[in-house]
């Protein structure tokens, strides 16, 4: 009952007050949208020209008619995250990701084993489309498996970008397949007969033995074994793409429009990462996932998966014009063009520096990335609508993929060394380059929680070194009660840094004061010397202890309301 | 007036009973198929989101002014062509479309263009490539364009590469257009004196290049070249009424027009050699002669012959990469008859157009000699585009360069943007604008726009 009423004089209190305060309540963790559904939604026909033309040409025109900038993302819990969904799941941080878990990714057990029997991955399906042939394979015990190759003009990059990529995905927290580069002897296949594809011309033809030879001649070969990439067959029935704006009509569980939700903008400093330039809606899968693995048909709840990630660390296109721009610059980019006209081209841009030294990942370099200007091949809803604290959140998880499990998802691509090496150091660069940008506007400090005394925190500029490891440019500021006052200058704990630790001090309350009265309230703000705004802890003084109720990083350093 | 007040009042009166049972289809297919009520979403913060700050708030009063743009971008132009272009995508109608004008994998194609010249008729038409039709080696080109049937246009082009560096070309252009625009000769051709003709033409020619040294060649060709002129019902003053009237001379060869034999030499140096550099200097040299094939029994009176020559020396500075280029240019052209004679309007030296004077439309200015120092910058847009500059100065004067006179240049200058993907077909808009004389003041009087696919091959 005190509780319900102290909850009640704090919402009060907000009604009346300018922000309003978080009650005492512990931050929603998991979100509803898991909520079963009695059948499948429909599959979902993605257009594939009008998802270019709309989002290069009318799209943008039409949201600069409707005035309608990106405000916060609509599913942020009270720590200034992301609750584990049907998108998302918060791994860095949450598990013990190490080289291990990220080389695994979502594959668990399930890989093709090379050294099975010759004879054991039965070809039952031709691929229909795309820029790599393949076929799938069925293996008893294990599942299927499309089977792709590299296109021929790029030999090893697509199989292990699409390896590592689905990795680096996966252990950041999305849904992504099972993708593994797998050396085999094609006496390991046998093709069942009778198939047939159809390409996008509806051109159909037999997926014979002749075919099958054309397909591996084309492939990578090391060794007498052929290169390519397996990706394990999505469990569930596949409900097309998804869309990066709007919500599915269909699905009650999809209720925030996907341009507003965190993941998905936040998705953009992945794809800048990687230069996933192709990180459009034809790249992603919507799958239903019957309650019942197994079961055919039955309630269950719609997935969102992230996948086809060939295109990362450095595709080519035909036209060179075009590949040097990829990652600078949309393919039809009216506001690159419109500046470069009226400036009469006194900008360099970085895509006329652009050198082609990356080996098999061509283009590919830290070279000239900045993060924030990255663009893909068109621009993408969710990603255009990025805020400085949605690319904070990414950068806090990306500040957790160390160098050593950069190595280990390099690994799994099972390139040349000297080629391993090169994307390994790219790759280090390219992420300390988004920590650079995206640490150092809002603050850094993560992992943050109460404790007895007071407020513990970790720098993740500092311990990235993405600023200088030092402690002597912490402040803090501590206000309390109603209406929140200043309070005597808290004392830091002896920490090392990049950890951080405030002690606060007890306020005595009467006994019979409810622990979420607002009297009990707390907010602390911490600046790092570095970057502008403060971490702004909410917090309430239990008098043994401090519950850490809600984050905000704000921009700037301004009294609390 | 009142009439059409009425009309108008009456149309707007049924488009907003359109739009209005438009509008209620769309609401009553919408509850027909009601989606899934959505989730109740959980507060995600536990404090109901973060306050909206004053900024945020302070948006409604550009949203509401902008408020008629954006349904009309919104809803009357994206999502009914979403929808649309996404039920053709789904029943398969751009495979389809693909597979009608993209017979094989690339070297088969037929693209769709269109041109608008500001002041002359718009064409619309199609460009078709076939590379190694029936054989190897030679590249299939064809150009059809229209704007009804007085205005036709088409040409085939057929080109062989036999040895490294040669090209063999065999081309034929057939037109018929009734827009054509005299403005008099001379240097004080003015503006307003502007008229209009028609004419039937027909070139054929074969010629063959010989590239060497980078991006030096050699030029020869022979053909034939036909022109009937005609009256043109054009919505503009008219020549053959100003030839009546006196008002002007008639042009030599309108009355009978011509057909001639053309035979053309043309040589270009260029420093710049096979170096990537755009830094160097070119000279380049065309000389062209034409003779009538009526014989001189058979005709009226004199018949046509004519030789031209061209001179033009070139210095090009590249900027930076990537193709930032500064040119500088004089160029200097003479026609001359052959014996007794004469040389079809046509045919005389001419300034204006896409490369020399660019402010002024083609053929605005012509006489026995010209002369023009063009400038140009152009640097890159885009992939396949490029913005250009160009300003220039020069006219055309009398024979052997009669009256020459600094005082009677004009002056011109062009911004736009031009395509640079095909040899066959260019991509250009451009705004340009041109004086009169500086002796005569050197006002602006004319201006230029063109948007659209510009030139054949």
């Amino acid at each position: 009952m005190a509780s319900k009423r102290a909850l009640f004089a704090s919402v009060l209190l907000a009604a009346c007050a300018g922000a309003p305060r978080f009650p005492l309540q512990a931050p929603l963790t998991r979100d509803t949208d898991q909520a079963l559904l009695p059948e499948a939604p429909e599959e979902y026909f993605s257009p594939f020209a009008w998802d270019g033309a709309n989002y290069m040409l009318f799209h943008p025109l039409a949201r600069f008619f409707a005035v309608d900038p990106a405000g916060p993302a609509a599913n942020v819990n009270a720590l200034d995250e992301v609750p584990d969904s049907s998108w998302f799941e918060n791994r860095m941080g949450a598990h013990d990701v190490n080289a291990e878990y990220v080389a695994r990714g979502s594959c668990g057990k399930k890989v093709l084993d090379p050294g099975m029997p010759d004879g054991s991955w039965i070809i039952d399906k031709g691929k229909d489309n795309g820029a790599n042939p393949g076929f799938r394979v069925n293996v008893p015990g294990l599942g299927k498996f499309m089977l792709k190759t590299d296109p021929e003009t790029e030999p090893d990059r697509a199989t292990g970008a699409t390896s590592i990529a689905s990795r680096i995905y996966y252990a950041t927290g999305y849904n992504s397949p099972c993708d593994s580069v797998v050396y085999f002897d094609p006496k390991l296949l046998k093709l069942r007969p009778g198939l047939t594809v159809t390409n996008n011309e509806g051109k159909t033809w037999a997926f014979d033995q002749k075919a099958l030879d054309a397909v591996l001649k084309r492939a990578s070969h090391r060794n007498g074994l052929v290169r390519m990439v397996a990706s394990r067959w999505l469990d569930g029935k596949p409900l097309g793409p998804f869309r990066y704006e709007g919500t599915r009509e269909d699905d009650p569980n999809d209720a925030i429009p996907h341009e507003d939700r965190r993941e998905l903008r936040g998705a953009r400093l992945i794809a800048a990462w990687l230069n996933h330039f192709d990180s459009r809606e034809q790249n992603s899968m919507d799958v239903f996932v019957r309650a019942q693995p197994k079961a055919k048909t039955g309630p269950g709840y719609v997935r969102h998966y992230l996948l086809d990630f060939g295109d990362c660390f450095g595709s080519v296109w035909a036209d060179d014009e075009i590949s040097r721009r990829l990652g600078h610059a949309s393919v039809f980019d009216a506001g690159y063009l419109f500046e470069d006209f009226v400036t009469f081209g006194s900008v360099e841009r970085p895509w006329e520096r652009a050198e082609r030294r990356g080996g098999v990942f061509n283009y590919f370099s830290a070279r000239d990335f900045e993060p924030e200007a990255w663009r893909g091949e068109y621009p993408n809803p969710a990603f255009v609508r990025m805020t400085e604290q949605d690319g904070a959140w990414m950068a806090r998880i990306l500040a957790d993929f160390t160098d050593e499990l950069v190595a280990a998802a390099v690994h799994v691509g099972q390139y040349e060394p000297e080629a391993e090496r090169y994307l390994i150091s790219t790759l280090i660069s390219r992420r300390n380059a988004i920590l650079r940008r995206y640490l150092g506007r809002v603050s850094p400090l993560a992992h943050v929680h109460g404790d007895a005394r007071g407020l513990c925190a970790t720098d993740l500029a500092r311990r990235t070194h993405t600023v200088p490891n030092e402690a002597l440019s912490f402040r803090a500021y501590v206000y309390r009660g109603t209406p929140l006052s200043n309070t005597a200058k808290p004392r830091f704990r002896h920490v090392a840094p990049p950890d951080v630790c405030l002690d606060i001090p007890h306020s005595s309350f009467a006994p019979s004061l409810p622990p979420g009265a607002p009297e009990r309230y707390v907010v602390v703000d911490i600046t790092n010397g570095y970057a502008p705004g403060p971490l702004r802890a909410h917090l309430y003084d239990l008098g043994d202890r401090y519950d850490l109720v809600g984050i905000e990083r704000p921009t700037e350093l301004k009294r609390p309301e | 007036m009142r009439g059409v007040r009425r009309a108008l009042r009456g149309a707007s009166r049924w488009g907003v009973r359109a739009l209005v049972a438009a509008l209620a289809l769309a609401a009553c297919a919408h509850l027909a198929v009601a989606a899934p009520k959505k989730r109740k979403l959980p507060n995600y913060d536990n404090r109901g989101g973060p306050p909206e700050s004053p900024a945020r708030k302070a948006l409604w009063v550009p949203r509401v002014l902008l408020a008629p743009a954006y349904f009309v971008t919104e809803y009357v132009v994206r999502r009914p062509l979403g929808a649309a272009v996404t039920a053709a995508e789904k029943a398969k109608v751009p495979q389809a479309l693909y597979n009608f004008l993209m017979v094989g994998p690339t070297d088969v194609g037929v693209v769709p263009f269109f041109l608008v010249d500001f002041g002359f008729e718009p064409s619309v038409g199609l460009y078709g490539y076939w590379d190694d039709a029936g054989f190897k080696g030679h590249q299939l080109r064809f150009r059809g364009s229209t704007w009804g049937p007085k205005w036709l246009s088409g040409t085939l082009t057929e080109r062989f590469h036999p040895a490294r560096g040669l090209e063999l070309t065999l081309t034929g252009t057939a037109t018929r257009r009734p827009d054509y625009t005299f403005y008099g000769l001379g240097p004080e051709a003015r503006e307003n004196a502007r008229v209009r003709y028609g004419a039937d033409s027909i070139d054929a020619y074969g010629q063959s290049r010989y590239d060497f040294a980078g991006r030096s060649f050699f030029e020869l060709a022979a053909g034939y070249r036909g022109v009937t002129y005609k009256d043109s019902d054009y919505d503009d003053a008219h020549l053959i009424d100003a030839v009546r009237s006196g008002a002007l001379p008639e042009p030599a060869g309108f009355a009978d027009g011509f057909r001639a034999g053309i035979a053309r030499a043309r040589i270009a140096l260029d420093s710049r050699g096979h170096r990537h550099t755009n830094t160097g200097v070119r000279f380049e040299l065309l000389g062209e002669g034409g003779a009538s094939l009526t014989s001189a029994g058979d005709a009226r009176g004199p018949t046509a012959g004519w030789q031209r020559y061209r001179a033009t020396l070139g210095g090009f500075f590249g900027l930076k990469r990537s193709g930032r280029l500064l040119s500088l240019d004089v160029s200097a052209q003479l026609a001359e008859p052959l014996g007794s004679s004469y040389i079809p309007f046509t045919e005389l030296p001419a300034l204006g157009g896409s490369i020399y004077l660019s402010g002024f439309r083609g053929g605005r200015l012509r006489d026995r000699s010209s002369f023009a120092v063009m400038a140009r910058y152009s640097w890159p847009v885009w992939m396949w585009l490029r913005g250009s500059l160009q300003g220039g100065v020069g006219n055309v004067f009398g024979e052997r360069f009669d009256g020459f006179d600094p005082s009677k240049f004009r002056g011109s200058l062009a911004l736009g943007f031009e395509g640079y993907t095909s040899q066959d077909s260019v991509l250009e808009a451009l705004v340009g604008f041109g004086t009169e004389t500086f002796k005569s003041g050197a006002d602006l009087n004319t201006a230029r726009i063109i948007v659209g696919a510009r030139r054949g091959f």
